[in-house]
């Protein structure tokens, strides 16, 4: 269980994240939306360690992991992809993997490069597997992104907008991809983004942040139909009757 | 997982080459000193090859560029001397002088959070403080202060030769083992975007110090070698930016981030240097001057690009 208490993180007057308490569990498959500006980005930034919160306390395997650097958050098992793809770019793509295997989680009595050639072809990755990761397209670039954190098998996951830009197909494959990964890897995947075909694909439970909090929480359903999310976020056309 | 830990694969894919390449360079200089009597040029390339190569292990892996490299070389001339002059031996001298180094180089360790021309400025500050101390006249019972410090009680131009000629062993040994480690290979991440390989669980300062110490005892080992070979020497002889010019120049020419491109670069720009440089000393440093800025514009990898793209080799 991830447990974040009272955080709250500041840019200077804006409330970024204005006292935040949620709970991740373990094995579990959860979306974040809001509008642009809510903190959903700030959310995962404070988790990983990227940003210092300004007050609260994070919670992970009976430790307030707030104290510890970003580099020991992620050997503990919390990693995470980007909104905009950040692969190594003068590496290639299987350097890019092996670099997440490096301080893997847990190996499950897997060597290194059994790990790294089994991500690359549960992602398609392989046929381009020497070819330096700057060459590569925005899609293969966050598939490599995805690789180099899924590689040190995490316990949490944590995906920023993947699905910007995608047709409808793939969109369907993107989801596919991430329910699939939420099962076989045993990892707690929190997907955050505003593509809303996206998250309704997910079918998992959603919560909706707003101005820095999480402000509701329920399925896709319950969250279409909500006047008031209507109103703030989706506009009309989300409504479900 | 090991920091040292090397990838088999990697390891062995390269291993024959560079078996080969120092193999090559023992025969150069143990048969060329025959063909051009001229022990004191082969002793300078020598000297100047491992500064270039303990350079690049620095620029070449972590892209950060110190300018004041060259005090690491100094301090490590004076490491020895001062290692001599107390009868210390010459063994532990010479490592004293890449232990002053190393300690020289722990002191410059806050620099690393600097990027950029910001570090580059502050490591040039770092190199003239390093230097008023040593020369200090106040400090002259250890250090001689400014009247220079003489090891000509050990002077035998022979034994320097053939330990330069070891250290440049080691030094390529250790930069292959850094190009094939994963350790290598996390400082390249870090390199390319240190933020993402923080997430990815490196320690990101720990292994940019790392890179940076054992650079700066491999630099202080050269200038040890330099001083023993010279024999007498003041402040002003080793702390000389020219040293950082050097090590700059010749890597970034030759390719940084490899080992034959330190290599090539400084064989064929020291040669030019001496070729061109003896007779016009004040054009060549103009030269040198204006090749490191066309360099760092136009061709920021050096040869290693031109092997790449017309020889179709990746260069070692």
């Amino acid at each position: 269980m991830l447990e974040l208490r009272g955080i709250r993180k500041n840019f200077g007057k804006l409330a970024a994240l204005n006292d935040v308490n949620l709970e991740f569990k373990e094995n579990e498959l959860i979306a974040i939306i809001g509008p642009n500006g809510a903190g959903k980005t700030t959310l995962i930034n404070v988790i990983t360690g990227v940003l210092k919160e300004d007050s609260g306390t994070i919670r992970y395997l009976h430790k307030e992991i707030n104290v510890l650097p970003a580099y020991l958050r992620a050997r503990l098992g919390i990693n995470r992809t980007f909104q905009i793809p950040k692969p190594f770019s003068n590496l290639t793509v299987i350097e890019n993997v092996r670099i997440g295997a490096l301080f893997s989680n847990d190996k499950k009595g897997q060597t290194m490069e059994e790990e790294v050639e089994r991500v690359l072809s549960l992602l398609r990755l392989k046929s381009l597997a020497d070819k330096p990761a700057k060459e590569l397209n925005t899609e293969q670039k966050k598939l490599v992104d995805l690789g180099r954190a899924l590689v040190s098998r995490p316990k949490f996951l944590f995906m920023d907008e993947m699905g910007a830009g995608l047709a409808e197909e793939e969109i369907l494959t993107l989801s596919n991809l991430i329910r699939g990964i939420q099962k076989d890897e045993g990892v707690s995947v929190v997907y955050v983004g505003h593509v809303m075909k996206l998250v309704k694909q997910l079918q998992c439970p959603i919560a909706v942040f707003s101005e820095g909090s999480p402000i509701f929480q329920g399925s896709y359903d319950e969250v279409t139909s909500n006047p008031a999310i209507i109103k703030l976020y989706l506009g009309e056309r989300y409504a479900q009757s | 997982m090991g920091l040292w830990e090397v990838d088999c694969v990697r390891f062995s894919k390269q291993l024959r080459t560079s078996i080969i390449l120092i193999a090559l360079l023992l025969v150069f200089y143990l048969v060329a000193p025959y063909l051009y009597p001229n022990r004191s040029f082969f002793e300078t390339l020598l000297v100047l090859t491992i500064l270039s190569l303990s350079f690049n292990i620095v620029y070449g892996f972590t892209g950060y560029m110190p300018f004041g490299y060259a005090a690491f070389f100094a301090i490590g001339a004076y490491g020895f001397g001062i290692g001599i002059v107390r009868h210390f031996g010459l063994v532990s001298s010479f490592l004293l002088g890449g232990l002053a180094s190393l300690a020289l180089g722990l002191i410059f360790v806050p620099m690393l959070r600097l990027r950029g021309a910001y570090f580059a400025i502050a490591n040039l500050a770092g190199f003239e403080g390093a230097y008023y101390i040593i020369s200090n006249q106040s400090l002259t019972f250890i250090t001689r202060g400014p009247y220079g410090i003489s090891v000509s009680s050990v002077y035998n131009p022979n034994i320097t030769y053939a330990v330069s000629l070891l250290l440049l062993v080691i030094v390529i040994v250790v930069t292959y083992i850094v190009r094939t480690s994963n350790f290598g290979l996390a400082l390249r991440a870090i390199k390319d975007d240190p933020l993402v390989a923080s997430i990815s669980g490196i320690n990101v300062g720990l292994y940019r110090g790392v890179a940076w110490l054992s650079s700066a005892i491999f630099a202080g080992l050269a200038g040890g070698a330099y001083g023993w070979y010279i024999s007498f020497f003041y402040p002003s002889t080793v702390f000389s930016i020219n040293y950082s010019l050097f090590a700059i120049l010749f890597t970034i020419f030759g390719g940084p981030g490899t080992i034959i491109g330190p290599i090539i670069g400084t064989t064929t720009l020291y040669s030019l240097y001496q070729a061109v440089g003896l007779s016009y000393p004040l054009y060549s440093t103009l030269a040198f001057g204006a090749l490191v800025v066309v360099l760092i514009i136009v061709l920021p990898e050096g040869l290693k690009k031109i092997f790449r793209k017309y020889l179709k080799w990746e260069m070692l």
